[in-house]
């Protein structure tokens, strides 16, 4: 019986006979693999890699293996819970029911919270799309650009209209890329790390006409140099 | 599972009960008086006296927490004192706790006791017998049906309580939120003891109640908010207590597999 459930096709059956004959390390491992390949529902992941823990938690092994797979458990549980705090507008917008999400990748989320299906984001939704790049780790994708493409999506946000009048730094505190810039600084996130360097930002091809409007460049540079200061 | 167990209230614990009264008779007292109050609930609940703690919760006149936070606005103060935050939120903690106590004794009581027995047709009836026979079947058909509705929303009530204490609000059931120096270390072990003492318990009835109506999806998704970290309720588990969980939903998951359907519920591929 042990051989039979040990094939692949039946390992979603074994770890019930593992946990029957007290065998938890095994039962955690099994339950690990088949939250890893599970990629069709959210709920389903989230409950194989709960009852993974839960196996690990039992089974008194504290090895450093296991430290180690109880770590990336919880990464995966963390991801889970950025995909289930998606505005629920954002979801349906996509077309997708919230009780019934499939799994999505990290960038797939962020591109989510910062897309224009999430109609009413706000700073907290960009610094949300930025905490999500920690979790790439598919080679494929260039975090770099992902991050300038987020606050890419930032600056569009606002029309940086302004009169000539005011104040820049009264302009750019209420825009979404400064509350964002703030939320990150708040956090206790560091700048130089997380912002696109001002070049880079008004460089960035997604912005349109917008990088040749001079009153935005003037906005933006005059609200860099006020980070410069306390950078 | 258990239902509630036959905790006798004793002489002493009468003169605990009855001490409160002298403590709710001048409303300038009701701060002492909560916190007197918790501190007796809290040793009738870590010997599961529920009906003694009921007793002195019931002592505390329902508008308490409202003069206490009259009082404070009245003395110019916008803030509680951490002390008399923590007493107010463990009031509430406690209150959330005996509703749940209720409302798991009533579902049992409901799940054991309320079910229509079957009618039996005695071997060798008579025509006349059979025919009263398939009247009384119809009538328990009819009874078994409206207990099956009532089941259903006797176990929503009951999960929804249960529930109410495993995802307590801010930080967790008998868990402080207020930063208070002056406090004794006493209650603290208290309230840390009651958590590793009841939150299994209320975990096991919890699945017990969902497995008995049949509910064994919900069952597996209980591991979901026991693993979580925003709730760290596994914490509360010796290993033991973690193994006998394992099984109890190893044995939903085998439910599952009989209804033909993947060991979480959900439909085979």
């Amino acid at each position: 019986l042990g051989q039979f459930l040990e094939s692949e096709n039946n390992k979603y059956l074994s770890w019930l006979h593992d946990i029957n004959n007290d065998n938890f390390t095994q039962a955690h491992v099994t339950l690990l693999d088949l939250a890893k390949v599970e990629t069709t529902f959210l709920s389903k992941k989230k409950t194989l890699l709960s009852l993974s823990k839960l196996t690990a938690l039992a089974s008194d092994n504290k090895s450093p293996d296991m430290q180690e797979r109880l770590h990336d458990i919880n990464d995966e549980l963390d991801l889970i819970l950025h995909q289930e705090q998606l505005p629920l507008d954002a979801v349906q917008n996509l077309g997708m029911n919230v009780a019934n999400m499939n799994v999505m990748t990290p960038q797939e989320i962020a591109e989510l919270y910062v897309s224009d299906m999430n109609v009413v984001a706000t700073e907290y939704d960009f610094k949300m799309a930025l905490d999500l790049l920690s979790y790439i780790d598919d080679p494929e994708v260039d975090k770099n650009e992902l991050r300038l493409h987020i606050w890419s999506r930032a600056v569009l946000r606002d029309s940086w209209e302004s009169n000539t009048t005011s104040d820049p730094l009264d302009t750019n505190k209420d825009t979404i890329f400064f509350k964002t810039v703030d939320l990150a600084y708040t956090q206790g996130e560091d700048l130089n790390e997380c912002l696109p360097s001002v070049e880079e930002l008004l460089e960035s091809k997604e912005l349109g006409d917008l990088r040749h409007n001079p009153n935005f460049q003037f906005l933006i540079k005059a609200g860099y140099e006020h980070l410069q200061s306390v950078m | 599972a258990a239902s509630a167990s036959g905790t006798e209230i004793t002489d002493e614990d009468r003169e605990k009960i009855e001490a409160i009264d002298w403590l709710v008779f001048d409303p300038k007292q009701r701060g002492e008086a909560v916190k007197q109050a918790n501190a007796v609930m809290r040793s009738f609940i870590a010997v599961k006296k529920h009906e003694a703690a009921k007793e002195v919760f019931n002592k505390l006149p329902a508008d308490t927490i409202d003069i206490i936070i009259r009082q404070q606005t009245q003395a110019g103060s916008e803030m509680l004192k951490p002390e008399v935050e923590n007493a107010i939120r463990e009031y509430m903690c406690i209150k959330a706790y005996l509703d749940a106590v209720d409302g798991f004794n009533d579902w049992f009581t409901f799940f054991h006791h309320a079910k229509p027995q079957k009618p039996d047709l005695t071997m060798g009836a008579t025509f006349t017998d059979k025919v009263a026979y398939e009247h009384r079947i119809r009538q328990y058909e009819t009874e078994l049906e409206r207990w099956r509705h009532n089941l259903t929303s006797q176990t929503k009530i009951s999960k929804e309580r249960i529930y109410n204490i495993l995802l307590f609000t801010d930080g967790g059931w008998m868990v402080d939120k207020a930063t208070d120096d002056t406090a004794d270390d006493g209650r603290k072990v208290q309230m840390e003891r009651l958590r590793e003492l009841h939150i299994p318990g209320l975990c096991f009835n919890l699945h017990h109640m969902l497995h008995s109506t049949e509910m064994y999806a919900d069952c597996l998704q209980l591991a979901d908010y026991i693993a979580s970290e925003q709730y760290r309720l596994y914490k509360e588990f010796s290993s033991e207590d973690l193994k006998t969980l394992l099984r109890h939903l190893q044995e939903s998951s085998l439910k599952l597999l009989d209804k033909n359907k993947d060991p979480l519920g959900y439909e085979l591929v």
